[in-house]
């Protein structure tokens, strides 16, 4: 099936199996969090060391997109938060509950399946990163900034104050304006490409798995299942990174760019 | 787009769930493990930094103590050295006086140990003489019983006499 089965309903709101799948990933997280918390001391035990680890690596990593530490601190949380929040749901597509279920209309309807295997979840997570690096990019360099980014009026009003002096400002400038519009359709796009690719890879893993069951039950599919965890965790990470790479790009000034260049 | 909607049941409901699911996470991760392990990571960060810090003033301290400790060394040595010598001298100075007036002690006790010898000498042989000349005296008036006694001893005298 392409998209998430509904279980059962709460007063007419549909609760699927991907949507139980996400609140067990959260759970998951939330435990985990508690336990990190609660073990938390300055002579690290071996689950801080881990997660002391993977933050220090995703900080390097985040520097690499950033350049810039203090910046990489604001964004990291937020990266950090989805990579954890895809590899749960990822991961927990592979476990075994998938077997529980029940059969609704001759058909069987499990109890999980992965939150990220329902194009819900991922755009969800898609709209989430392109509203929140705009809303970041407001925070960081200024709503007028975020604004003629999208509608350059400030290419506009270059063009009404120089067309007298430099005619060619009247192709230039046109163009700088409709490039912010353009900018619009691809934010709508990053939307369709972050969560197409997450859920098309997830989904994927699952058909390929279930098709791999399907034709030799035992021993056959585990290679594919190590294959999907490599997947699942490459695919956390590229979500992550585009993540970050989005809100590092949203917290630049981009007309600065453009006023360097011209000078 | 609404066959897209339709084949993949997108539901602005489902969405605005999962939002809530991401909005949680986010929140724990950060409130409850991110931040307070940032905060761990970096105090400790400071802590070793500062220790490293410490190590590198201490180590400065440690050679300026040692060069200062060797040249107190060396200034205690020369004054040991030239204290040494001194108490030599002194020691000498004294060993020799010492010596010289015990010699000069040693030298008056035999002085007056030959006088007194001396003396006693002379004294002896006063007393041998009149010994002896009580002696011959009364050897004499042995011998010579029928003089008398006033002739006996004047010979006796001039006797005695003649001998020294």
């Amino acid at each position: 099936m392409l998209f998430a089965e509904q279980i059962f309903s709460i007063f007419g709101f549909p609760i699927t199996n991907a949507m139980l799948s996400s609140w067990v990933a959260v759970l998951v997280i939330v435990v985990f969090a508690w336990i990190v918390r609660r073990k938390l001391a300055v002579v690290p035990t071996q689950i801080q060391q881990a997660f002391e680890l993977v933050l220090e690596g995703g900080l390097g990593l985040c520097d690499q997109v950033t350049g810039d530490r203090s910046l990489s601190e604001k964004i990291f949380p937020i990266s950090i938060s989805v990579f954890f929040f895809i590899l749960i749901n990822n991961w927990l597509g592979l476990l075994p509950f998938g077997a529980f279920g029940v059969i609704r209309e001759g058909a069987f309807v499990p109890f999980l399946r992965s939150g990220t295997a329902d194009l819900n979840t991922t755009l969800a997570l898609g709209i989430f990163t392109v509203i929140g690096a705009n809303i970041f990019g407001i925070v960081t360099i200024g709503a007028w900034k975020v604004f003629n980014k999208y509608f350059n009026v400030l290419a506009l009003r270059k063009m009404a104050k120089n067309a007298r002096h430099e005619p060619t400002e009247l192709i230039v400038q046109p163009i700088h304006f409709f490039v912010g519009i353009v900018e619009i359709v691809g934010e709508i796009a990053k939307i369709a490409s972050l969560s197409f690719r997450l859920f098309g890879n997830v989904f994927a893993g699952e058909v390929l798995l279930a098709a791999m069951t399907a034709l030799a039950a035992y021993i056959v599919p585990t290679p594919f299942m190590f294959l999907e965890i490599l997947v699942g965790l490459i695919q956390a990470v590229i979500f992550a990174m585009l993540v970050t790479v989005y809100f590092s790009i949203a917290a630049h000034d981009h007309s600065d760019d453009t006023a360097h260049e011209q000078h | 787009m609404d066959a897209v909607v339709s084949t993949f049941h997108i539901e602005w409901k489902l969405i605005v769930v999962q939002l809530v699911n991401f909005a949680i996470v986010f929140f724990v991760l950060y409130r409850y493990a991110l931040k307070p392990l940032a905060q761990l990571m970096n105090d400790r960060k400071k802590t070793i930094s500062q220790g490293v810090e410490d190590a590198a003033t201490n180590a400065v301290l440690v050679a300026q103590t040692k060069a200062l400790f060797d040249e107190e060394k060396v200034k205690a040595q020369e004054q040991a050295r030239q204290l040494l010598n001194t108490m030599k001298k002194e020691i000498e100075e004294k060993r020799v006086a010492m010596l010289t007036e015990s010699h000069e002690h040693a030298a008056k006790i035999l002085a007056d140990t030959r006088t007194q010898l001396e003396q006693e000498k002379n004294m002896l042989i006063k007393e041998a003489h009149n010994a002896i000349a009580d002696l011959v005296v009364q050897s004499t008036q042995k011998v010579l019983e029928d003089l008398p006694p006033s002739i006996d001893e004047a010979l006796i005298h001039k006797a005695i006499k003649e001998l020294y």
